[in-house]
């Protein structure tokens, strides 16, 4: 059977790209601790790479 | 190099007794509670009955660190900035009700939500007010309220965080 399209208003993409994102965000909240500092780790060891704004 | 390694050398000097006992404070104790939030540095709270005791401690902290930066330790390649005990009522009280948190085979303690909001209101800056908001659903109220009426010193608090409820 032929999928239909869905109408061109339809929100249902948006819709699903946010639940995910909230999704991902709650798991983000919710990984260990050790997880977490792993993540800031890098964070800080990318810091000098981060782009900067000129002034 | 990193968060961990710091707090393995922390943990080693408690257990040496050169710090008596410790709390994470701000943005990576959050993080305990939240999504991570990049921050730079750890913040510490060591117990201290007095100053003399502090400069003590933060001379022979020093021994154990890969150098210094301002007022910041360097330890496992992190900034660590000490706080003591005296500074303020709240910092004991902070390190009292603190939570036991385990990282890999690590045990350290972090500061209750309720305290790392009232940490923030003291503070805040534009991201420590990201913070309360991320950590006030986490709070209880009657404990939050409870801290601010106790600790307010500038009577600044209850309206600060008004603002963001």
């Amino acid at each position: 059977m032929k999928p239909k399209r869905l109408p061109a208003d339809s929100t249902l993409y948006a819709e699903a790209i946010f639940r995910e994102k909230d999704k991902y965000h709650r798991r983000r909240a919710t990984m260990s601790f050790a997880r977490k500092l792993e993540v800031l780790d890098r964070l800080i060891n990318m810091r000098r790479h981060l782009p900067k704004l000129s002034r | 190099m990193g968060l961990i390694d710091s707090i393995r050398v922390l943990n080693n000097l408690k257990r040496r007794r050169v710090i008596r006992d410790y709390v994470l404070i701000g943005g990576v104790a959050s993080t305990a509670y939240m999504e991570p939030v990049f921050t730079e540095d750890l913040d510490v709270i060591v117990m201290v009955d007095t100053d003399e005791e502090y400069i003590q401690l933060f001379q022979a902290v020093s021994g154990y660190s890969d150098g210094m930066e301002g007022m910041h330790h360097i330890i496992g390649g992190v900034p660590v900035q000490i706080f003591p005990t005296t500074v303020k009522p709240l910092y004991v009280d902070t390190l009292h009700d603190a939570r036991r948190v385990r990282v890999g085979n690590l045990r350290v303690k972090v500061a209750s939500p309720e305290h790392l909001v009232i940490l923030a209101l003291e503070a805040f800056r534009e991201r420590d007010k990201l913070r309360i908001v991320a950590l006030l659903p986490l709070t209880e109220t009657n404990v939050l309220d409870d801290l601010i009426r106790r600790f307010d010193e500038t009577k600044t608090l209850a309206s600060r965080l008004d603002t963001l409820r």
